[in-house]
C-alpha cells in the first residue's frame, strides 16, 4: 500500500479506511504480545516484536493522515520493508 | 404410476398441491386412509399442514416437534382434503377446487393482510 | 446467477444474444465473498499450487446447476421441492435448517463485505453503511424485475474482470501456472483446508437453489435446455476464470513478502498494484456489486426453501401480495443478517465458516438432484445419459470426502489461521 501511495497510484478514502484497519491490526498484536505471559529467555525478542508492531502502526497511521504526501510514503515503504524483513528472521529464530 | 397401481410414498407423500387456480397451497404432509381391521383399505383425505410432522419423526423427537409444529388440530394447523377433490397427479397434486375453498390458505391470508401494507404489492 | 428466459421465439439473432448476456450476467455473478476471501489466501499462502481446486469446483457447480436447471425445466420442479420429495420430511426438514443457517450466516458476510467496500469507497461510519446496504438491497429486490435484478448485479460485477487484465498484467510465470492446473498435493493440514475451501467456496448451495428456482422464475421450457446448458457451462466456467485470476493475482502480489490477507482492502490491492487507483476502482466496484448480488441470491434462497419445503406460493414473478410468505421471508433474513452484521462480527470470518459449513451440507441437497436428474419417470427423455450419470457419481464421491473433512480441517487449523 505504501508503495502505491508513493507512485499516486492509490485513493485517499482507501489508504485511510484499509491503514486503519492494518494499524489497528499491528496495534492488537502489539497488545496481545504485552499481555500474555512469557518464558524469561523469550523476553527480548517479544520486547523486539512490540517495538516492531509500534512501529509498524506508527508507519501506518502517517499514511493515513497524510496520504498525498508521496515522499513520506516513499520513506515509509523502506521502513516498512525493512521491518518486515527483521519481523521474518524474529519468527525464524523462535 | 399404472391404472392399477399407484406407488403412494414416491409419488403423492411430501408432493406440492395445487388448486384449481394453478397457486401452491401446501404439501401432502400425511395420508388418510378409511376401513378397520380386515375391510378394504380406502384413500380418503390429504393432510396437509405442520401439525402432522412430529408424527412422521423419529419418537425421540416427537414431543419436541409437536411442540413446535403443532399438535395436528384440525382446521388450526392440519387441513383435510379429501380425496374426492384431487383432479390430476402430475409433477404436483392439482386439486379441483381454490384453496380458499378448502381451508388451504390460512396462512397466505393472515401474512398478505400485512404484505398489503406495503406500496406497490 | 440465471437468465432472463423469455418466450424464445426462432429468431436466432435474438436467442444468441440471450444466451451472450446471460452468461455475461453469470460471470459478473459467479463471485462472491467467499472467492475473494480464500482464493485470495490461497494464492497469498500457496502461490500456484492451489489453482487445480479451482476447476474441480466450477465443473462440480457446473454439473449440480445443469441437472437442477434442467429438473427444474422439465418436472416444474425447483430443487427443495425435489429434497422434500425425494428424502422425505425428516431428511429435508435438516436440509432445511441446515440450509438456512448457513444461508443466513453467507448473507450476513455478503452484506458485511458490501459495507466495508462501501467504507473503502467513501470512509463513512460502518454501522451507517452496513444499514445503507440492506435498504438498497430491499429496495433493489422489492421494486426491480427479476430479470432487471440479474443483469444490474451480474454486468456491474464484470468489472472484477480488472483481476483477469491484473493477472495478466503482472506476467506470472506461466510454466508454473500451467503446473498449479495439474492436480498436486502438499502434505499439510493448511493446504487441505484450502482445497476444502476452494472447492467450496465455488459449489455452494445457495447459488444452486436460486439457479434452478430461477428456471421457474424465468419460465424455462424444454425449448430452453439448451440455454439452461449454456449458461452453466460457459457461465460457470468464464467465472471460474475469473477465480483463478484472483489467485493468480494474489501470489504475484502477495506470495512473496508473505502477507496474509485477511481483508478485503488487500484483496483490492492486488489490482492497484497492476493497474493504480483506476484498478483499485474497478476491483471495489465488482467486489461491491459482486458480492450484493450474491446478498440477493442469498436471501432469495432463503425464502425459495422455506417455502418449496412447506409447500407455500413463491417466486418473484408473483406480486408480493401473491405470495406473501415468501416476500416477508426474504424481508425477514435480510433484517437478521443486518442485526448479525452489527453486532461487529468480522464478514471474513463469517465467510470463512460459511463456506466450510456449506460444503458440509451439500451432500444432502446435491444426491436428491441427481437422483432425480437420472430417473426416467419426471425426466423422459431428457434424465441423465451414461456420461452425465458418470460424472454426476464422480462428483458425489467428491462431495462427501471433501464435505467429511472440512470440520476436523476448520478445526486443526483453527480456520486457516495455522
Amino acid at each position: 500500500m505504501a508503495g502505491d501511495v508513493a507512485r499516486g497510484r492509490s485513493k485517499t478514502t482507501f489508504v485511510r479506511v484499509h491503514g486503519s484497519e492494518l494499524s489497528a491490526q499491528a496495534q492488537h498484536e502489539a497488545e496481545k504480545l504485552n499481555d500474555d505471559p512469557v518464558a524469561p529467555s523469550l523476553k527480548s525478542p517479544v520486547e523486539s516484536a512490540i517495538t516492531l508492531a509500534s512501529d509498524v502502526g506508527g508507519a501506518i497511521d502517517e499514511m493515513r493522515v497524510s496520504p498525498q504526501d508521496r515522499q513520506q510514503a516513499m520513506e515509509n515503504e523502506a521502513k516498512l520493508h525493512e521491518w518486515a524483513l527483521k519481523a521474518r528472521k524474529l519468527a525464524e529464530t523462535l | 404410476m399404472t391404472p392399477d397401481h399407484m406407488d403412494l410414498v414416491y409419488r403423492v407423500l411430501d408432493d406440492q398441491l395445487v388448486d384449481v387456480d394453478g397457486r401452491r397451497c401446501g404439501r401432502v404432509d400425511d395420508l388418510e386412509f378409511d376401513g378397520g381391521p380386515g375391510e378394504q383399505p380406502r384413500l380418503s383425505a390429504i393432510l396437509s399442514g405442520s401439525g402432522m410432522w412430529h408424527r412422521r419423526m423419529p419418537r425421540v423427537l416427537r414431543t419436541a416437534g409437536a411442540r413446535i409444529f403443532g399438535t395436528g388440530v384440525l382446521g388450526e394447523d392440519v387441513i383435510r382434503v379429501p380425496w374426492e377433490q384431487v383432479g390430476e397427479i402430475t409433477s404436483t397434486i392439482r386439486l379441483k377446487a381454490k384453496a380458499t375453498e378448502l381451508g388451504l390458505a390460512q396462512g397466505e391470508e393472515e401474512a398478505a393482510r400485512f404484505v398489503r401494507k406495503f406500496p406497490k404489492s | 446467477m440465471g437468465v432472463e428466459g423469455q418466450e424464445v421465439g426462432g429468431n436466432a439473432v435474438t436467442k444468441f444474444f440471450q444466451i451472450a448476456l446471460g452468461i455475461i450476467a453469470a460471470i459478473g455473478g459467479f463471485v462472491d465473498i467467499g472467492e475473494l476471501v480464500f482464493n485470495t489466501q490461497a494464492g497469498a499462502d500457496f502461490r500456484f499450487t492451489l489453482l487445480w481446486a479451482v476447476p474441480v469446483g466450477v465443473i462440480g457447480i457446473v454439473v449440480f446447476a445443469e441437472m437442477t436447471g434442467r429438473v427444474a425445466t422439465v418436472s416444474g420442479r425447483p430443487i427443495f421441492d425435489v429434497v422434500r420429495m425425494r428424502m422425505g420430511l425428516n431428511v429435508a426438514l435438516v436440509t432445511l435448517v441446515a440450509s438456512l443457517l448457513i444461508n443466513l450466516i453467507t448473507l450476513a458476510a455478503e452484506v458485511g463485505g458490501m459495507a466495508i467496500v462501501l467504507q473503502l469507497l467513501f470512509d463513512v461510519n460502518v454501522a451507517t453503511l452496513i444499514l445503507l446496504a440492506v435498504v438498497a438491497l430491499v429496495l433493489i429486490v422489492y421494486f426491480v424485475p427479476f430479470g432487471g435484478i440479474e443483469r444490474l448485479f451480474g454486468y456491474l460485477g464484470c468489472a472484477l474482470l480488472v483481476y483477469v487484465a491484473a493477472a495478466i498484467h503482472l506476467e506470472p510465470n506461466w510454466h508454473q501456472v500451467a503446473s498449479g492446473l495439474l492436480p498436486s498435493w502438499h502434505p499439510s493440514a493448511l493446504y487441505a483446508y484450502f482445497v476444502v475451501g476452494v472447492i467450496g467456496a465455488a459449489l455452494v448451495p445457495y447459488e444452486v437453489y436460486f439457479y434452478s428456482s430461477g428456471a421457474i422464475e424465468d419460465r424455462w421450457k424444454i425449448s430452453d435446455l439448451n440455454l439452461n446448458r449454456a449458461n452453466a457451462i460457459l457461465g460457470f466456467t468464464l467465472g471460474g476464470i475469473l477465480s483463478i485470476a484472483l489467485i493468480i493475482v494474489a501470489a504475484e502480489v502477495f506470495f512473496a513478502p508473505q502477507v496474509h490477507p485477511g481483508y478485503l482492502g488487500t484483496t483490492a490491492l492486488g489490482a492497484e498494484r497492476a493497474y493504480g487507483e483506476a484498478g483499485l476502482l474497478l476491483a471495489l466496484l465488482g467486489m461491491l456489486f459482486a458480492v450484493g448480488g450474491a446478498a440477493v441470491e442469498c436471501a432469495f434462497s432463503g425464502a425459495y426453501t422455506l417455502a418449496q419445503f412447506a409447500g407455500w406460493e413463491w417466486g418473484k414473478y408473483r406480486r408480493p401480495r401473491d405470495a406473501p410468505r415468501f416476500t416477508l421471508a426474504w424481508l425477514i433474513f435480510f433484517a437478521l443478517a443486518f442485526v448479525i452484521v452489527e453486532t461487529g462480527v468480522d464478514p471474513v470470518l463469517l465467510t470463512e465458516y460459511a463456506v466450510i459449513f456449506s460444503v458440509v451440507a451439500l451432500p444432502l441437497t446435491y444426491l436428491p438432484a441427481l437422483l432425480i436428474a437420472r430417473d426416467k419417470t419426471f425426466m423422459g427423455d431428457h434424465a441423465n445419459g451414461i456420461l452425465a450419470n458418470a460424472v454426476g457419481w464422480l462428483y458425489f464421491v467428491i462431495i462427501l470426502v471433501v464435505s467429511v473433512a472440512a470440520i476436523p480441517l476448520l478445526l486443526v487449523t483453527d480456520g486457516g489461521a495455522v
